[in-house]
């Protein structure tokens, strides 16, 4: 210790203070100016330095594929017993599968044969809970869709299950394939592969570059019109999410993260669930305890009508449009 | 009073969705779900001294149309009791398996993995309080995602292999229960479960669509069957409570096979009535199938040498105790069962946080012929096995016995097939988990070698707590039972 030149120590107490901490950040970057060789001669010690590197995210994979490479052998291995033993118990189990799908199929396929026929009038479905949906439900609900009104305003708590379960998949998804945080990997991906740059086909790009900003106002078209037309915010975000998975599919990941990526994907979602919360939870305490809501239902077929229906609709969109781009987008990072 | 349960629900999913935007804080993540979770428990446990007093259930209309129209809650004693039972479990067993998060799971990933756990609560609190077939089917899902991804997060590759086992088989059941939710649809045109139930009856005392509506009885009872770990569709259950980390094995075992078997339940006494079931025979096949679990469980859990599995195994057989009490189709031996479940729920979280324990002080060995010793070098999770193996084999003083005595006595008037596999079963129990008692309390030359663990607060807390828990069900068992006759009468 005592031959480093001032700079070495330095260098060595900021090496220790981050052992010390035991932080997972990647080390401070210790930068080494060039040294001329000074009449002490003792200027090259602390190059002995080892700088501690985290698993890099080749060495990860690696690791993932051999576990890959382990259960296709074992499963090969199963699967070549079964053909060349006929008494393996793998063939019987195989045998005795099929045989008993084969049975599910017969019984459930007996059992549609007994309902009664769909859509017909006098089928029991057509019962009182349809036929108020049908006749009151632009009264009650201001929505000239009557399917938006099932859905955000009769049964809205189904739907905003319904919402958390997208929202359920993406944090099980983030978890299983976000490695790091995203301005940690940008070298990480570039030394798999280097960035998704996009195709180089030029009438794919023209096209895209053309139709993209159409699909996305369709989109919104679809969301913002939910309660007045066929569609909402569960299609119509589907929609937006499809043109931007098409535009990070063209034109590479640089630029399609100028409009959004996983991270401000979980905020949006994060965002438009909130928002979904607060207001289906103020129209669920109002209801359930006997209190008008003063929610003002509109007039009918114009755009700002059917209470909450409108702004739940974008609150669904959104969510939607970003689970289908969030899955996307973590799925080809690392495969790509 | 009556907004309790629909907060609940809400709190939590809130706190699900603040915990993703955390980022790296996961001391806040920890904090805040401990909170969630000990909110929800004592509003939960507000409700029961009103329900004690009142009798009777509430049903809550959620928004602002009735019930066939809109959605409902229903919630009564047993329904509180129970979110009150689940919410403690959870909070005692992310209590103490906190230190085998931290090790297991990668540390920017806690929220993500405290979020999952709140999703997992929100879903058990709505499967209770559901009164809708349908919304108990979206939380089914949330349910299932979120149990899946509790045991993927170590990521390790034997843990993603029981993930991609549990998923497919859980995915499949979640398939079937739509199949019959949509045949139940179309024979009766309603969702509602009061509605439901009126309009079965009727159809099978005219004797029209007999045949769906049993196929769609047997769907939800296998469905739910694979869910819950019935007897044949046990085959996910070793493979994922074994490989999770601690707090999600606790978690898997004490509480989410227990949601579904409340929802099967429901559905049998609520939506079918429980002497309709009997007449289709699906009552005596889920009796049957729970004696068979009780001993074949017990049989796969003398064989294996993976202490975490041969827990894992010994739910298998537990959850055949609770599946035979159903099956008995009186309120009496539902009661039991319910008590049953009670016990298993607060018992088997403590054997698998002990077990934790355990394989932490034998260099993270989980084979049981490496732990000699390793109850004297951790003397809580010694102790904390001590007790929830005596629960477990039926010692007196215990819950385990309390419970078997209550199963028995119900059992007593229906004849002797129940009464012989439960002494069977109880004997097979010490046979397994004997051996580990000694093995792990006996004086092990090499003690020395081993680092001496230093006794976590948080870890030593919650161990007390699920041990004198335990105690009390045993001796004061007496006076759960009395609530839980009560409950299942209104049910």
């Amino acid at each position: 210790m005592s031959g480093l030149s001032e700079e070495g120590k330095k260098d060595v107490k900021k090496f220790t203070d981050w052992v010390n901490a035991n932080s997972e950040e990647i080390p401070p970057e210790i930068v080494y100016p060039p040294k001329h060789d000074d009449h002490h001669g003792h200027g090259h010690e602390h190059k002995e330095i080892v700088i501690p590197h985290e698993e890099t995210l080749r060495e990860k994979m690696a690791k993932r594929e051999h576990i890959d490479e382990n259960f296709q052998e074992e499963w090969q291995n199963v699967m070549q017993k079964a053909n060349d033993d006929p008494s393996s118990p793998e063939r019987w189990y195989r045998l005795a599968s099929s045989i008993g799908g084969a049975l599910i199929v017969l019984v459930l396929l007996i059992t549609v044969a007994n309902l009664p026929r769909f859509g017909s009038p006098d089928a029991p479905a057509m019962n009182e809970v349809a036929r108020r949906y049908l006749e009151s439900g632009l009264q009650e609900t201001g929505a000239v869709n009557s399917v938006a009104g099932m859905i955000l305003d009769y049964r809205a708590f189904d739907t905003l299950g319904e919402s958390v379960v997208l929202f359920t998949a993406t944090v099980t998804v983030i978890f299983l394939l976000q490695q790091k945080e995203r301005n940690h990997n940008k070298e990480d991906i570039e030394a798999v592969d280097g960035n998704y740059k996009g195709i180089r086909s030029l009438p794919a790009k023209v096209i895209v570059a053309i139709t993209f900003p159409f699909i996305i106002l369709y989109g919104i078209y679809i969301v913002l019109n939910g309660h007045l037309s066929p569609g909402g915010g569960f299609s119509g975000g589907a929609i937006i999410g499809a043109g931007l998975v098409l535009n990070h599919l063209v034109f590479g990941q640089e630029f399609s993260e100028k409009f959004i990526n996983v991270n401000k994907c979980k905020k949006l979602m994060a965002g438009g669930l909130f928002v979904y919360i607060a207001l289906k939870t103020y129209s669920i305490l109002t209801g359930a305890n006997g209190i008008n809501s003063h929610i003002p239902l509109g007039k009918a077929g114009s755009i700002f009508s059917g209470g909450l229906i409108f702004p739940l609709n974008i609150c669904v969109g959104v969510v939607v449009a970003c689970t289908v781009f969030s899955l996307y987008s973590l799925f080809t990072d690392w495969s790509s | 009073m009556n907004n309790i349960p629909f907060i609940s629900i809400i709190i939590s999913m809130i706190a699900s969705i603040a915990m993703l935007l955390l980022g790296k804080k996961s001391k806040t993540a920890l904090t805040l779900a401990k909170g969630v979770l000990l909110v929800v428990a004592l509003l939960s446990l507000l409700l029961i001294p009103y329900f004690i007093s009142t009798g009777g259930s509430i049903t809550y209309m959620l928004g602002h149309y009735p019930a066939p129209w809109g959605n409902e809650l229903r919630f009564g004693l047993l329904e509180s009791l129970l979110a009150f039972v689940f919410c403690t479990v959870l909070l005692l067993a992310i209590i103490g398996g906190k230190n085998d998060i931290i090790e297991d799971v990668q540390s920017r990933k806690h929220n993500q993995y405290f979020a999952l756990l709140m999703l997992l609560l929100l879903s058990l609190l709505a499967l209770i309080y559901t009164n809708d077939i349908f919304t108990a089917y979206v939380f089914i899902e949330i349910n299932t995602l979120a149990s899946c991804g509790i045991v993927m997060v170590k990521e390790s590759g034997e843990t993603l292999r029981a993930t991609i086992k549990y998923l497919f088989m859980s995915l499949m059941a979640s398939g079937l229960f739509l199949i019959s939710i949509a045949l139940l649809y179309s024979v009766t045109g309603q969702l509602l479960i009061p509605s439901l139930f009126a309009s079965i009856t009727n159809l099978l005392a005219s004797g029209t669509y007999r045949w769906p509506i049993v196929v769609a009885c047997t769907l939800m009872t296998i469905s739910l069957g694979v869910k819950s770990a019935m007897f044949p569709f046990h085959t996910w259950l070793p493979d994922a409570h074994g490989t999770a980390t601690t707090s999600s094995s606790s978690i898997l075992s004490g509480v989410v096979v227990k949601g579904y078997i409340i929802l099967l339940i429901k559905i049998y006494y609520r939506v079918f009535g429980i002497e309709n079931i009997r007449q289709m025979g699906v009552l005596q096949a889920v009796f049957w199938l729970g004696i068979a679990g009780m001993i074949f469980g017990s049989i796969f859990a003398i064989r294996e040498k993976n202490l975490k599995r041969m827990v894992a195994y010994s739910s298998v057989a537990q959850i055949g105790y609770i599946y035979a009490g159903i099956g008995l189709g009186t309120y009496a031996g539902l009661a039991a069962a319910l008590f049953h479940m009670i016990v298993h729920a607060y018992t088997k979280p403590l054997l698998f946080t002990s077990a934790g324990g355990l394989i932490a002080a034998s260099k993270h060995s989980k084979l049981i012929a490496n732990m000699t010793g390793a109850g004297r070098r951790n003397l809580p999770a010694g102790i904390g096995f001590l007790i929830g193996t005596l629960s477990m084999v039926g010692v007196p003083l215990f819950g385990g016995f309390a419970s078997k005595v209550y199963l028995a006595t119900s059992a007593s008037e229906t004849g002797y097939a129940f009464l012989i596999a439960l002494a069977l079963s109880s004997f097979l129990n010490a046979i397994y988990y004997l051996p580990v008692l000694f093995r792990i309390f006996a004086r092990s030359d090499a003690d020395e070698e081993y680092e001496k663990e230093e006794a976590d607060f948080g870890y030593v807390m919650s161990i007390s707590c699920f041990s004198i828990i335990n105690i009390l069900l045993g001796v004061g068992g007496i006076y759960i039972m009395h609530l839980l006759n009560q409950g299942v009468q209104i049910l």
